[in-house]
């Protein structure tokens, strides 16, 4: 069995913005015998990346830098240009704030689905379930639909379904950071030791400083859509905050 | 061949992925409104009632067993509008669901077809009960219905497959698919009888299989005759054929269609 987690090869993204005229269909005629103003974004250039199991792999850069991006091509939101490849060996959620729930639906429901979307059987959701609502204590709202949770209970509900519906790879975006209340943050940080244990891999996308250093294993530096550099927390975080001080 | 065969054989979870998924949409559709499942049921017979007076005693309509006539009409055409108009809006409404990799796109779609489906049995029933009522006896030949059934299911995948991924691109589909919608809702035979049209008209039931399909419909369900093989090997065979296009344009296009959103 390969020992790698998530492997991506030539992975290049660009974005091509269309002008608002072209898309009805008086637009498209029209731009079948003109030149549309049609803008490409180039988002990533040529990434390739092997992420071990059992890996806490952080990706930084400042905003616009792609990190978002690589992280929903990760997640299959987005294809990536021709020729890019994507191996994800594994289960995986993306735990994103505002992402990945129906607001129409209520806890319970959130819960089937996304355990079912990771691979449990109903015999098997119905074993953990309680386990996933005590985690994220939301006992006396399992009923509720999620439209009316604060993001700080939906961030809970999220992480307690990954970690008790055996997400093999968490694809997290600027999760945790003001997040839940203080008991919580404590439990996911004990959380993030255990997993490592149990070989999940953990992709981090943050700005903060603090959690990168921390946890992660190795970190990839992002800046306008390439790498400039991967390494251990240690080497990448001060060429991040030279990256930084530029901006300013 | 043999990945595409092993693909086809559903993993452990996956059909009841895609019935958690129908059962959780249909319930979003009547969330919030205790009468929702009652207007569901409100509305074709709302309707039924209208069409009947008028067509009865405005247009002095001779068709036999009207009412009955009129009823399949309004509840497979009801079906089929929910699940096409339904799918201009399933990018935004699922876009949860379509950006995760993990689930088979066309899961989504499945699902999506047979929510719209909980509710046209909810119909059904109401049509089983009046038509026992007025028929006052039962029919074998209602057995051959599920093939009607099973036509109609295809072409509405096929329709919800193309018109949503055409939705993306073209943002005044809203107005084209008023000027479809207006076409089949007089061009499918629903308060008329299209055996009845003379000459090259009649063909009309060979080229909108939703003519077709309802036109045998009635056979089965309200008359007690058999189907009419020929017209249903066609309607079948240009169901499946829109059905692959519909395929290979969602499956060419839908990746850069999440993206347009």
């Amino acid at each position: 069995m390969s020992n790698i987690a998530i492997q991506l090869k030539n992975i290049n993204k660009t974005y091509s913005i269309l002008d608002k005229s072209t898309t009805s269909l008086h637009g498209r005629v029209i731009s079948m015998f003109t030149h549309t103003s049609k803008r490409e974004i180039k988002a990533l250039s040529n990434i390739n990346l092997d992420i071990e199991k059992g890996e806490f792999f952080g990706i930084m850069g400042h905003n616009g830098s792609g990190k978002s991006t690589l992280l929903r091509i990760m997640s299959g939101a987005y294809p990536p240009d021709k020729g890019g490849e994507i191996d994800m060996n594994g289960r995986f959620m993306l735990l994103s704030l505002g992402l990945g729930f129906n607001p129409q639906l209520t806890a319970r429901e959130n819960i089937y689905l996304n355990a079912s979307i990771l691979g449990l059987t109903l015999k098997q959701i119905g074993l953990v379930f309680n386990d996933i609502v005590s985690f994220a204590e939301l006992e006396k709202f399992v009923d509720t639909q999620v439209k009316y949770y604060s993001s700080g209970m939906s961030a809970r509900l999220k992480f307690a379904i990954a970690v008790h519906a055996d997400a093999d790879i968490f694809l997290m975006d600027e999760f945790f950071g003001g997040v839940g209340d203080a008991s919580f943050q404590k439990k996911s940080e004990a959380v993030f030791h255990e997993s490592l244990v149990k070989g999940r891999t953990i992709v981090h996308v943050s700005h903060s400083v603090g959690t990168i250093k921390k946890h992660c294993h190795r970190v990839l530096l992002l800046h306008q859509g390439e790498m400039i550099g991967i390494g251990t927390p240690d080497e990448i975080i001060p060429e991040y905050q030279k990256l930084s001080k530029l901006k300013r | 061949m043999l990945d595409r065969i092993v693909n086809f054989i559903p993993e452990n979870n996956r059909i009841e992925r895609i019935w958690l998924m129908a059962k959780f949409d249909f319930v979003t559709r009547y969330y919030g409104s205790v009468l929702g499942l009652f207007w569901a049921l409100l509305k074709p017979l709302f309707q039924l009632l209208i069409y009947y007076l008028v067509f009865t005693f405005i247009f002095n309509n001779s068709t036999e067993s009207f009412l009955l006539f009129l009823f399949v009409g309004i509840i497979l055409f009801q079906f089929f509008m929910e699940a096409a108009s339904g799918s201009l809006k399933i990018f935004k409404s699922k876009r949860y669901l379509l950006e995760n990799i993990q689930i088979n796109r066309l899961d989504i779609f499945y699902s999506a077809t047979g929510s719209t489906l909980i509710g046209f049995l909810f119909n059904f029933t109401a049509f089983s009960v009046f038509n026992l009522i007025i028929n006052d006896s039962f029919s074998w030949s209602i057995l051959l219905f599920p093939l009607v059934l099973v036509n109609l299911l295809l072409f509405i995948l096929a329709a919800q497959l193309m018109l949503s991924t055409i939705s993306i691109y073209l943002k005044d589909i809203d107005n084209i698919w008023f000027l479809v919608k207006t076409l089949l809702f007089w061009g499918s035979g629903i308060f008329f009888d299209l055996t009845k049209l003379e000459g090259k008209a009649a063909l009309i039931m060979y080229f909108n299989p939703l003519a077709g399909i309802l036109t045998n419909a009635r056979s089965v369900l309200v008359y007690a005759e058999p189907l009419d093989f020929n017209l249903f090997a066609i309607n079948f065979s240009s169901s499946i054929v829109l059905l692959l296009i519909g395929v290979w344009v969602f499956k060419k296009y839908s990746a850069k269609a999440l993206e347009k959103m």
